[in-house]
């Protein structure tokens, strides 16, 4: 290894990247949509009108309903 | 000094302003500042109400009552009914291709107008324009509150004192005369309703006449048949009344639990003198085809089930906002103020208003919240709500009746140039939102109106 340049900063800086290419790649794939989808409506589910992830909705199956008083879900 | 008598007296006078609304009292108090003599004519008293000469009947989203409420004849006008909000229209709002007109003067010089009627509106100027980012693409743009100052109140001591402005009450202008070669207003027929009796005001070349009565009432003037039946005084263009617009308001348009509690991003000393607001910034607003849209936010809560889960989920605080929109609307040619076929007791036809939202208008709304939803996820700082029946089904307005005598360069396609001159017209002039060429995003109109009055005194003054 070149001075100033240890095996673990290499594998931190790769993972880091490895980390980053994930991470946009998943976001491009949810601006995408499904096919035939909406733009607008991409990249999460609904769960009474909440914009949410899936594991949002996963976690909050059986919750109390969210929406203010007065509003119908 | 007020004049109730009816009694009228034309040569004392450099400048005649029809109507004591925001625009009328800002611009008579500028000429008065600057050493002249200006009359104001009102249609009301100094508190009596005369809305049922301005009774309107509605088509498309707003009803007859809804345009009634909001086109007040009385000394103040719609500083009557105004509820303190004012903030400023932004660089692309003067220039939005998405809105598909854009304004013939540049944003940069209205900015010293309107840090110059901030305090003419009890507003802060250091307020009026404050924004700051708040996540990428949307900016915490507050919308200041004060007052609400009714104009004529406000300055009635001065109204009433000799301080260069009279203003005869209880007095409606019903015609205007004209050169024969449209080139100059030559008179103003006016009521005066307590003795009924009918008044002409001849108007000489060195005298200017300003139209500030209103988006209804300008226009209602301004499409007058005159006696001859030829085309109205003012209307040459045809473009009179066109292109109304409002701001469509949507309460409870959704809700949102934010990361970050929004009062973090305006003074202390402030609290409680703004309403909470994000708007998109210009690069996404031009990505998305997007137009004005304020979100705003309010009832901050903690204690709120969604707020609760993200805090539990992420280890940091969240707030529950519910949210009110605040949007611009597209300027159609359709939308309009147009005269019926029924006449009020001073003779003048009734006017009837058409205003119809565009299917881009409410997408623009719910688009503007769901790119703010899918923001605040990725960024992991929020979660939006989106109420669909409270965005499409539950449309009100803002009282923002602007749009119907619009500013622009080419005399046939607008009413007044950027000066607010009419087009051809050495002396004739409008004052008001009616001149807007768009909404101006979502700002309330308000400043935006003084301003315009302002700076059509300097025009005024610079050109004697």
């Amino acid at each position: 290894m070149a001075e100033g340049f240890s095996r673990r900063g290499f594998i931190g800086a790769a993972g880091g990247l490895l980390g980053a290419w994930v991470v946009a790649g998943a976001c491009r794939r949810r601006d995408r949509g499904a096919p035939g989808g909406d733009p607008a409506t991409a990249g999460y589910v609904d769960h009474e009108g909440w914009m949410l992830t899936p594991a949002d909705k996963q976690k909050l199956a059986g919750a109390p309903p969210l929406v203010e008083p007065g509003d119908a879900p | 000094m007020f004049i109730t008598d009816g009694g009228l007296r034309s040569d004392t006078y450099g400048y005649f302003v029809v109507g004591s609304g925001p625009a009328g009292v800002s611009l008579a108090l500028a000429l008065a500042d600057a050493g002249r003599r200006v009359l104001i004519l009102e249609s009301g008293g100094e508190d009596q109400f005369r809305n049922e000469l301005s009774n309107s009947i509605g088509y498309g989203h707003f009803s007859g009552e809804y345009w009634n409420l909001h086109s007040v004849r009385t000394l103040g006008g719609s500083s009557t009914v105004w509820s303190g909000w004012c903030t400023t229209p932004r660089e692309l709002d003067f220039d939005n291709p998405s809105v598909g007109v854009r304004w013939p003067i540049p944003r940069r010089e209205l900015m010293p107008y309107w840090r110059k009627a901030a305090p003419l509106l009890d507003h802060d100027p250091a307020f009026v324009d404050f924004e700051r980012p708040l996540v990428p693409g949307f900016l915490y743009r507050p919308v200041p509150v004060a007052g609400p100052t009714n104009v004529g109140h406000r300055h009635l001591a001065r109204l009433k004192s000799d301080g260069g402005v009279d203003v005869a009450t209880g007095c409606s202008v019903v015609a205007i005369d004209a050169a024969e070669s449209r080139s100059a207003v030559t008179g103003l027929h006016c009521v005066h309703h307590a003795s009924g009796a009918r008044r002409h005001v001849a108007i000489g070349g060195r005298q200017r006449v300003v139209l500030a009565a209103g988006g209804i009432g300008n226009a209602r003037l301004l499409l007058q048949p005159p006696a001859d039946g030829g085309v109205p005084i003012g209307n040459e263009s045809g473009q009179a009344g066109r292109y109304l617009m409002e701001h469509p308001h949507l309460f409870r348009a959704g809700e949102c639990a934010l990361g970050a509690a929004l009062d973090q991003y305006w003074p202390a000393a402030h609290e409680r003198r703004g309403v909470h607001a994000l708007a998109v910034d210009a690069d996404l607003a031009r990505e998305h085809g997007l137009y004005g849209c304020s979100i705003q936010c309010s009832r901050k809560t903690a204690d709120h089930p969604m707020a609760r889960f993200l805090s539990r989920e992420t280890g940091r605080p969240f707030f529950h906002y519910g949210i009110a929109v605040r949007a611009e609307m597209q300027p159609s040619a359709g939308n309009r103020v147009f005269l019926t076929e029924e006449r009020d007791r001073t003779g003048l036809f009734r006017p009837g208003v058409r205003c119809v939202l565009d299917a881009r208008d409410f997408l623009n709304v719910e688009q503007t919240l769901r790119l703010l939803g899918q923001t605040l996820m990725r960024l992991d700082q929020g979660r939006v709500r989106v109420n669909n029946d409270r965005i499409y089904k539950n449309v009100a307005g803002g009282g923002h009746i602007m749009g119907t005598t619009r500013m622009g360069e080419d005399a046939s396609k607008s009413v007044v140039d950027p000066h607010c001159r009419v087009h051809g017209y050495a002396n004739f002039f409008v004052a008001g939102s009616s001149v807007f060429p768009t909404g101006g995003g979502y700002a309330n109109p308000t400043l935006t109106i003084v301003a315009l009055a302002l700076r059509l005194a300097d025009r005024l003054l610079g050109e004697e």
